[in-house]
């Protein structure tokens, strides 16, 4: 027994104590601590240090932990939410991918329908022409050019528009 | 042989990292009566932690709470890739550094430069209590009442630091990457930190002990 290898012992005692070692050097020190009394003390004594740790934390938490540590933790928490909102939140943690693509789906609904909403109602059987400023309403549509055709539509904006089509070229339509 | 009867109590012993996180779960989802669980499985452990650090009845009383009701406020932020009992001590190592910091005392003093501690109160019924339990014979009941000062003694000189990861790996049980974890130091740290913490003691409890006291052969690297 060396005293180089009792220091490279001393040095890997705490991970051998705590587990931390490979298998090999682990056996290694095994063996060396069978070896040499010095070592085997050391790692007697840190082993007792552990034990005495233990029986005073032990001892100390028998005599000092308050008995309703409990019930002063449980009082001193924020109320409750409601019982809706909690099992709503309990239902919803986690759904993270689910609550994203709910709010996507309604941020697109809501572009698509909010302008539709704040259209007028369409009088039965007619049409509405213009902007809201100079809006018209329309019952009949009569082409004077023969052989051409109405054609009615709504754009982009949510407006109706009326174009006259005959043989490929546009001609001037009369609305009333 | 008292070291074999005690190894048992690692954190995951209690009642199982996963059935700590189902309580999680139930809290996240409401269930206050699961957070109950919680605090009534971890607040000794919790409770002896702080005392280690804080060397005082009341304040480790008053941290603890402080931890438990921290954890629950934070609760929903906390996710499943940590176990909740190293999430825990985190929460009471930070609140006692804190603590300690506001009420600076001669306990943050570097061992190497502090004078042994004056017994006080409150040291002294630590002492009587553990150097009852440490066994009944009348004729070594004074060695055991010295032993459990110079434990205490030898606590008090280790600086705040030495004495959480001393603790946390010998009472609790906590693995060198647990306690990485929750002291936020690398794994290195962790092992030089807790060689010289027990060095330390050893060094002190050395009379009491049958070995010699061990040199500090590895330099803290921090």
């Amino acid at each position: 027994m060396t005293n180089a290898d009792c220091q490279h012992a001393r040095v890997q005692l705490d991970r051998y104590r705590d587990g931390d070692l490979p298998a090999a050097e682990r056996e290694a020190i095994d063996a060396h601590l069978r070896a040499c009394p010095a070592c085997a003390a050391r790692e007697a004594d840190a082993r007792t240090l552990g034990a005495l740790l233990r029986l005073r934390s032990d001892a100390v938490a028998e005599r000092g932990l308050p008995a309703d540590l409990a019930e002063r933790v449980m009082g001193a928490l924020p109320p409750a939410a409601s019982g809706f909102w909690t099992a709503l939140a309990g239902r919803l943690r986690g759904q993270r991918m689910l609550i994203v693509g709910a709010l996507a789906v309604t941020a697109v609904a809501a572009a698509v329908l909010l302008p539709l909403l704040g259209r007028q109602p369409r009088p039965p059987g007619g049409l509405r022409l213009g902007a809201r400023e100079d809006e018209a309403h329309i019952h009949s549509i009569s082409v004077r050019s023969p052989g051409a055709q109405p054609v009615v539509f709504q754009n982009d904006l949510g407006q109706t528009v009326v174009w006259v089509v005959p043989d490929g070229s546009a001609h001037d339509a009369g609305a009333h | 042989m008292i070291d074999g009867a005690l190894r048992a109590r690692v954190p995951g012993s209690v009642g199982g990292a996963g059935d700590d996180r189902a309580l999680v779960e139930r809290v996240q989802k409401g269930d206050r009566d699961a957070f109950r669980v919680l605090v009534e499985r971890y607040q000794r452990r919790v409770y002896s932690f702080a005392h280690a650090l804080l060397k005082n009845t009341e304040d480790a009383a008053d941290v603890t709470q402080e931890a438990f009701v921290k954890a629950f406020r934070s609760l929903d932020g906390f996710k499943g890739d940590a176990s909740f009992y190293t999430w825990i001590y985190r929460i009471t190592n930070n609140l006692c550094i804190d603590h300690l910091r506001r009420h600076a005392t001669a306990e943050t003093i570097e061992y190497d430069e502090a004078l042994p501690d004056e017994p006080t109160a409150e040291s002294q019924a630590g002492v009587g209590v553990l150097s009852t339990r440490l066994g009944t014979n009348p004729q070594r009941s004074a060695l055991r009442h010295e032993l459990a000062e110079k434990l205490e003694e030898a606590l008090g000189r280790l600086p705040e630091k030495h004495r959480a990861i001393l603790i946390l790996r010998e009472v609790d049980g906590l693995s060198y990457e647990e306690l990485a974890e929750t002291l936020g130091i690398p794994k290195g740290t962790v092992m030089s930190r807790l060689f010289h913490a027990r060095a330390k003691m050893q060094e002190i409890l050395a009379g009491y002990l049958e070995g010699d006291a061990p040199a500090a052969a590895v330099n803290e690297d921090e």
